[in-house]
């Protein structure tokens, strides 16, 4: 009998050392559901979001994010009436070429339009930074522009391929 | 009978086991808890802190521009200690000037991509300065942005100053006097397309020590362009705006508290000693 009280002293607290583990696991599934949720098919995802997950990972030196309204100043054949959100990052100082955007536009032709505008605004960085900072020259020469859906992108960061695919990630 | 009293005793002595197990455990989890919320807590405090950086003082008699769809965010420099600038910063008179962004409404920067920073950073509208990576003294008059030349944006804006800083980017390949001829051309055409606008020549901003080693630009070489510039104005009716030696540190070079990496550029704070001098130049 004895024995049995001693078994039963150190099985109970098992049993609910036991339990909270369970519970404990339980919060670490739900963590990890979330985790997917994020990673998964995000339709409304913000622009600014997008470019705030890149930023996290690639940063920017001096860095300056702007948004829908500023996007005629910076991109100028762009048509801003078939945009629905925006954000892009840049160098502040003006020091270096590094630039990420990200474009929701109304339709998915829209994005494309802006696809092209995009391309042509790179055409100019590359032109201006030829023979100013030829040493930052690879993050114009091995940008990446792409849409997907209704969005558009621009990447000319220090890691363009590690960059889309976070892009891509928060847009798939 | 004296046997179910030896287990019911034992049943409460297991029970009370148990139910201080339970509340260690409790106490353990709620020691974590607290332990990791404090932690949380002075890494918001840190977050916070950084921004008030960059915030003019509240003693300001004018504010900094409030964009309405942009956010600003300055990073703190690798090896930075965020409490050292921030006090650095509040006793730094230099770094906190005031000006008042309304008083640039008519007003335009001819500049390079240093003074692309004046919109970047939202000191001022796009439409106030005229600034493009890599132009010089020499390209300026005729090298069109947005389909303009910096004349034709100077008449568009019916400008009633205009500021050009210029200079840096020829410094490696140009002569001095030869680029501070060609500013004068520049500053001709300017007056002759905008009589009433009164123009100022800004200084070029020095380079580091670092950038000096690095052999492109050099302190002497932005002296000589300088003191060039100093006596076109003083024969050409323009006005000199020594910003230069307002960011210079004890050994004569930019210092690293107004100076970018690359040791040529400016912080984000800079801009407000420039607008702040250059307000200061024709008022």
């Amino acid at each position: 009998m004895k024995i049995r009280n001693i078994i039963s002293a150190l099985l109970i607290p098992a049993i609910l050392l036991t339990g909270c583990s369970k519970t404990e696991q339980g919060s670490n599934t739900d963590t990890k559901q979330e985790q997917t949720d994020s990673a998964a098919p995000e339709a409304n995802v913000s622009a600014s979001d997008v470019v705030k997950a890149v930023l996290a990972e690639i940063s920017i030196n001096s860095s300056v994010e702007k948004g829908k309204g500023d996007l005629e100043n910076y991109y100028a054949s762009l048509d801003t009436a078939t945009v629905e959100d925006a954000a892009f990052a840049m160098c502040g100082s003006g020091a270096l070429p590094d630039e990420i955007a990200v474009i929701k536009c109304k339709t998915a032709d829209d994005a494309k339009n802006a696809e092209a505008a995009l391309k042509s605004k790179l055409e100019k960085q590359k032109e201006l930074f030829s023979t100013y900072t030829p040493d930052e020259m690879y993050k114009l020469e091995g940008a990446v522009i792409f849409t997907k859906g209704n969005y558009a992108v621009f990447i000319a960061l220090s890691d363009n391929d590690k960059a889309k695919s976070i892009v891509e990630g928060k847009l798939s | 009978m004296a046997r179910k009293k030896k287990v019911s005793g034992l049943s409460v002595a297991i029970v009370s086991l148990n139910i201080v197990i339970v509340g260690i455990i409790i106490l353990l989890i709620a020691l974590i808890y607290l332990h990791i919320k404090e932690d949380t807590g002075n890494l918001r405090e840190e977050v916070t802190t950084v921004p008030a950086v960059t915030e003019p003082d509240a003693s300001d008699t004018v504010s900094d521009p409030q964009p309405s769809d942009t956010q600003q965010r300055e990073e703190t420099q690798p090896g930075e200690n965020t409490e050292e600038t921030t006090a650095e910063t509040e006793e730094d008179s230099l770094i906190s000037p005031t000006y008042d962004p309304d008083f640039f409404q008519n007003d335009l920067f001819v500049g390079d991509s240093i003074s692309t920073g004046l919109y970047l950073y939202d000191y001022l509208k796009k439409e106030n300065v005229f600034a493009e990576v890599g132009l010089n003294p020499e390209s300026a008059a005729t090298r069109e942005i947005d389909g303009e030349t910096c004349i034709q944006r100077a008449q568009s804006l019916n400008a009633k100053h205009i500021y050009i800083m210029l200079g840096s980017n020829g410094l490696a390949f140009l002569e001095p006097d030869y680029m501070a001829s060609k500013m004068g051309e520049l500053v001709d055409k300017l007056k002759a397309a905008c009589p009433s606008a009164q123009i100022c020549v800004i200084s070029i901003s020095p380079v580091t020590k670092a950038h000096e080693a690095e052999g492109a630009e050099t302190m002497s070489k932005v002296n000589a362009y300088n003191t060039a510039l100093e006596k076109l104005c003083s024969t050409n009716n323009c006005k000199y705006v020594d910003l230069c030696s307002l960011l210079l540190d004890d050994e004569g070079y930019f210092a690293d508290k107004y100076a970018e990496e690359d040791g040529l550029h400016f912080k984000g704070n800079t801009y407000k000693l420039l607008l702040s001098t250059a307000q200061k130049a024709v008022q």
